[in-house]
């Protein structure tokens, strides 16, 4: 019988520092047979750990082809485990359990092909590995729209990424919400100012798309308004929840929402199977008493 | 067959087993280590605490990590679980569906035996008192339950005997007894398909998001999660590390979706932080989740939760009143109103 608990050794190959409190974890396992029979899909995710600290859920954000030879995680410094895992440099051992869960739609099996990804702040992970794969080839044949919000320019991820995907003709625009970007671009890609959903307003939206959603609660809500407007059905949206996975395989109860689990009937949902669960993209910040 | 030839059967399994069967203290049945296998209850009454401590452990480790993940050598402890209800063989039925393919609950599971009791058929007056909802009392109710041996005790105190599993033969026969009658587990589903009431009671949860239950109660329950804790389906949980002397152990151990940051996020967000939402969360997962999932009710309608909370909440009223708005034929309408609180 196979232990779904096994965490297995990776050996973290490159830590790169991203921004002020996230940083990109480049692993591969340490037995080499399992890195070479290792798939995951665009989307899937990976819990995490270190003995003594325990795992979290972190999506996989590399590009899936690269699979059989390392994998890779962003992981923004929350707590008590990613404030750990922070010091870790290259070389270091930690263990995951991965892939996990049902990541974005197969391309291929799209209704409408062109794609509209939408992200904000750390929402903006799992869409890396879905703009890695599409964009060699898919980028050339079909529209690629992405639209990127997060705080300020010193949040900013993947920048070093972007000239590569410009030129395979993603179509990137980041927009900040705190603060007025210092500088009009960031490696060829245009900055603006406002909420993520102002890009609905001043670009032309990609036609007959497929829209793929990650951020907080509060933008998907918005967001998916302003799709509506557009004309996008439920079917072609599809969302990447964020919910605090344990098990990672459906049991442990704490990623349900309403008829289903996060961490095993997604994190990538379709959004005509979770719209009428209540109070999916409404929560709370705890406060303590 | 006669208790005193029951009392012989206890003895034969007690020298191969550690026993542990409902014992009264204060007025109230319990599921406690047998000592004097006279003190074992036979009445076919529902303890106040739940079998799963037996099966799925309130802490169990994991693994022991010092250069890497081992899992620890145990040897399953070899029980007895004697008197088991036909509720709770049915709550055992789900746990044994859900941790299908849990090594640790399989290996420990193969090592218990369990012995189920009825009185009868509940009359149509103690079904009430009892306020059952989901048990289906179907002629062939045995072969829909896991057992190694069941005891159907009659009237007149005398009994007969059932043989579930190769195992349960074996006791029996060492214990001489072969006026049994054998048992093939044929799965938690009846022929006749789902069970109509869990699907009535799947349909009223899924659309009462708006019911104005959920509101009353955020107002007196009081989340402390006793309910959680004796049920017998709740195997919700969590994992810990835990450091030992020279190594570390990675813990399961029983988790409770009343208790703050059961689903918290990083960075602090909770989607379940007020009361209706727990209460909610619980309920889907009772009558929904586990419904859609594995075929079979979450809920087995034992009713300790209710016997427990504090504050009085009554887990059948309360589906009664969420059915009866989606259906007005509803199943309790008779019941709630002649029983008593």
């Amino acid at each position: 019988m196979i232990n779904p608990y096994l965490p297995h050794p990776v050996e973290i190959l490159n830590v790169k520092q991203e921004t002020s409190d996230v940083k990109l974890f480049r692993l591969r396992f340490l037995d080499q047979k399992k890195q070479k029979g290792f798939y995951f899909w665009h989307g899937q995710f990976a819990e995490v750990g270190l003995a003594g600290v325990g795992e979290a859920p972190f999506d996989i954000c590399s590009n899936s082809t690269d699979s059989t030879k390392y994998f890779e995680v962003a992981i923004r410094r929350v707590g008590r485990l990613t404030e750990v895992l922070h010091r870790l440099k290259s070389g270091a051992q930690l263990f995951v359990r991965a892939p996990l869960g049902k990541g974005w739609p197969a391309t291929k099996f799209l209704q409408a092909k062109n794609l509209l990804l939408v992200g904000g702040g750390c929402g903006f992970v799992p869409l890396k590995s879905i703009i890695e794969e599409v964009s060699p080839d898919y980028a050339k044949k079909h529209q690629v729209q992405v639209f990127y919000g997060c705080s300020d320019g010193s949040q900013v991820l993947f920048k070093d990424r972007y000239q590569a995907w410009q030129k395979s003709g993603i179509n990137l625009k980041i927009i900040f919400d705190k603060q007025k970007p210092s500088k009009k671009a960031i490696n060829g890609i245009v900055c603006s100012y406002g909420l993520i959903t102002k890009l609905f307003d001043t670009e032309k939206i990609v036609n007959n798309a497929s829209a793929f959603l990650c951020g907080p609660p509060v933008m998907f809500k918005f967001v998916i308004r302003k799709l509506k407007e557009r004309g996008f059905v439920d079917e072609n949206i599809y969302v990447s929840l964020e919910r605090r996975m344990y098990c990672g395989i459906g049991i442990c109860q704490h990623c349900a929402i309403g008829d289903k689990y996060v961490c095993k009937d997604g994190p990538v949902f379709n959004y005509s199977e979770i719209k009428d669960i209540p109070n999916i993209f409404s929560f709370k910040t705890l406060s303590r008493v | 067959m006669k208790m005193s030839l029951v009392d012989n059967l206890v003895k034969k399994i007690q020298k191969e087993y550690q026993l542990y069967a409902p014992i009264k203290q204060d007025q109230e049945l319990f599921i406690t280590r047998v000592e004097d296998i006279e003190e074992i209850d036979y009445s076919g009454k529902m303890p106040l605490n739940s079998w799963k401590h037996l099966f799925l452990p309130p802490d169990e480790a994991l693994f022991d990590y010092q250069h890497d993940w081992q899992r620890p050598s145990v040897n399953y402890p070899k029980l007895g679980a004697l008197n088991m209800t036909v509720l709770d063989l049915k709550a055992l039925g789900l746990l044994d569906l859900v941790f299908e393919d849990d090594p640790y609950y399989q290996e420990r599971r193969r090592q218990i035996l369990v012995m189920g009791l009825s009185v009868g058929v509940p009359t149509e007056q103690n079904f009430q008192e009892w306020k059952l909802f989901s048990l289906k009392l179907e002629e062939n109710i045995l072969e829909h339950l896991p057992f190694d041996i069941f005891l159907a005790k009659n009237k007149i105190g005398d009994f007969k005997i059932y043989a579930g599993s190769e195992k349960g033969q074996k006791i029996l026969e060492k214990s001489s007894i072969t006026n049994y009658e054998n048992v093939k587990f044929a799965g938690l589903i009846s022929e006749e398909g789902l069970d109509p009431k869990m699907v009535e009671l799947e349909k009223a949860v899924r659309n009462s998001k708006d019911h104005k239950l959920w509101d009353e109660l955020d107002k007196i329950c009081l989340a402390c999660g006793k309910c959680s804790v004796v049920c017998p389906t709740c195997f919700c949980f969590d994992f810990e590390d835990e450091p030992k002397e020279s190594s570390i152990s990675r813990k399961r151990v029983w988790g409770n979706c009343f208790y703050p940051e059961f689903t918290k996020i990083a960075g602090g967000q909770d989607y379940t932080v007020t009361v209706k939402n727990k209460l909610q969360f619980w309920y889907e997962h009772k009558f929904v989740r586990i419904p859609k999932e594995y075929k079979v009710p979450g809920c087995v309608s034992c009713n300790r939760c209710t016997k427990v909370c504090p504050v009085g909440i009554d887990i059948v009223e309360n589906l009664s009143r969420l059915s009866r708005k989606s259906n007005d034929k509803s199943i309790f309408t008779t019941s709630r109103r002649n029983s008593k609180r």
